[in-house]
């Protein structure tokens, strides 16, 4: 398996939209499990193809304590969310370092293809529920730092690019 | 004494201590409820409660119905004619055609002073809540949740280094013991109930892995507190986020209070072999055993030998925990 590198924000690939994955294919397979290995790597509870450059609708996430729990959504869908909601504080692997309080529904029931293209439903709740909902949302080009207001969402951006200026700078 | 016909209901290790104690005395335990098997463990195998172990070392029989909703499980429990039925840390609702059916009704342990903490986790929210003192009540159960008429209690001081689970054994000990005194009364006839004071009872809710995360902000005492109370589960934590912006989950398994100079709550004030000490609302606290994500715990002093690097003086630690998605 191989670990993938990880678009930052603000990289404008972040906002494509990801298509349809017309097959489960061994391909996807592939895609499924370097992205398994590059969440695991990056310590994250979920990822996105979009995170990775690979504009198609595949997510893998497992926010069980001890990584036993990982789940494929190929294709996801919400197909319903509880009218209540709930503030959290997240973060993003390509966002790094930064954490804000973002409101989400408070359960939501996604379908989506499974690892070996089966149709299947799956309730989320507490993390899952958030983690579907941002993840759903990268595939859209959405990031989470866009319900944060315009003035906190620029200062990450200028941290962020001045993180990546010197980066450049010490060569690395 | 004319000895008891027993039902017995219980789950956990503690439940089977009081089990125990019912095969060791003069009654019968005519049979053992106790929840079905469930998955357990990485390999998710069907583990049978400790409950169920030990009843099916004794040859007692072990029922393990989903509920007692269904006219058949109402009739196999009716079928045991039991003069008691002894409740301990069971996991379900009993109905109150079940509470009626043996003759002497059913009893619970319930490991609080009735009327505090009524409800799931009355240990750990007796110690989190700062209480001098807990113990056992024998309590003749009604259909309210942990509201029935006391027939003993048995009390033990909680000490300043006590966790949930050392209170756990102490009770484990104490409520034994009361169990049998009382089911001794009982067979004698000379016993007798005590109302419990509605307006003085408090809730202990059921402990959830979100309450784990420490607000530093909160006092020393009650950070300290709320350590003890979650060991062994869910374990308090932290969150630290490392020179590369990775964030790890720490979870603190002793630590003690310290004076210690003002600092802004959640900053290392101090890191070295004695522990690594944190400022909180009011004083300090000494992180003295930690558990690093996907290892055992280990001394402060340990921990610092390897990783120096992540516990650095004058570094906030939050307290959220918020892994990147």
């Amino acid at each position: 398996m191989t670990i993938l590198s990880v678009l930052r924000f603000p990289d404008e690939r972040l906002r494509t939209k990801a298509a349809e994955v017309t097959e489960v294919s061994d391909a996807i397979r592939k895609i499924v499990d370097d992205m398994f290995e590059t969440m695991y790597d990056e310590n994250g509870v979920g990822l996105a193809a979009t995170q990775v450059n690979i504009h198609q609708r595949i997510v893998v996430i497992d926010v069980s304590e001890d990584k036993e729990d990982p789940i494929v959504l190929i294709n996801p869908e919400i197909i319903a969310m509880s009218e209540k909601t709930f503030i959290n504080e997240e973060g993003c692997l390509s966002v790094p370092g930064n954490y804000a309080k973002v409101t989400r529904h408070e359960t939501v029931t996604v379908r989506a293809l499974d690892y070996n293209g089966n149709e299947f439903t799956r309730d989320g709740d507490e993390l899952l529920s958030i983690c579907i909902q941002h993840e759903l949302d990268h595939l859209a080009g959405i990031l989470f730092i866009d319900y944060l207001s315009p003035l906190k969402r620029q200062r990450i951006k200028t941290k962020l690019e001045k993180e990546a200026r010197l980066a450049k700078a010490n060569g690395s | 004494m004319q000895p008891l016909n027993i039902i017995f209901a219980g789950t956990p290790d503690f439940a089977a201590q009081h089990l125990q104690a019912l095969i060791d005395s003069p009654h019968n335990v005519v049979a053992v409820y106790c929840p079905p098997d469930k998955p357990a463990g990485r390999g998710k195998k069907l583990t049978a409660c400790a409950t169920k172990q030990l009843a099916l070392a004794h040859d007692l029989f072990v029922e393990q119905p989903v509920n007692f909703k269904s006219e058949e499980a109402q009739h196999q429990l009716a079928q045991y004619n039991a003069d008691v039925m002894v409740v301990v840390a069971y996991g379900l609702l009993l109905p109150k055609v079940i509470l009626d059916t043996p003759r002497l009704g059913c009893i619970n342990v319930h490991g609080s002073l009735l009327p505090l903490w009524r409800g799931a986790a009355p240990i750990q929210r007796s110690l989190e809540a700062g209480d001098a003192e807990t113990g056992v009540t024998i309590m003749q159960m009604d259909v309210g949740l942990d509201t029935g008429d006391m027939i003993l209690k048995a009390s033990c001081p909680i000490e300043s280094k006590d966790t949930s689970a050392s209170l756990y054994e102490k009770l484990a000990a104490l409520g034994p013991r009361a169990l049998i005194e009382t089911l001794a009364k009982m067979a004698s006839g000379d016993y007798s109930k005590e109302p419990q004071q509605d307006d003085l009872s408090t809730y202990a809710a059921k402990l959830d892995k979100s309450d784990a995360t420490i607000d530093w902000q909160l006092t020393a005492k009650v950070i300290d507190r709320k350590i003890r109370a979650y060991i062994p589960w869910p374990v308090t934590q932290f969150t630290l986020t490392d020179s590369d912006q990775k964030q790890h989950k720490i979870r603190i398994w002793q630590a003690s209070i310290v004076e210690a100079q003002s600092a802004p709550a959640g900053t290392i004030i101090q890191a070295d072999k004695h522990g690594i000490v944190v400022s909180t609302g009011d004083q300090a606290i000494r992180l003295e055993s930690l558990q690093l994500p996907g290892k055992k715990a280990m001394s402060a002093a340990d921990i610092l030998n390897g990783r120096s690097d992540w516990f650095i003086v004058g570094q906030q630690i939050t307290g959220t925990l918020c892994q990147p998605m």
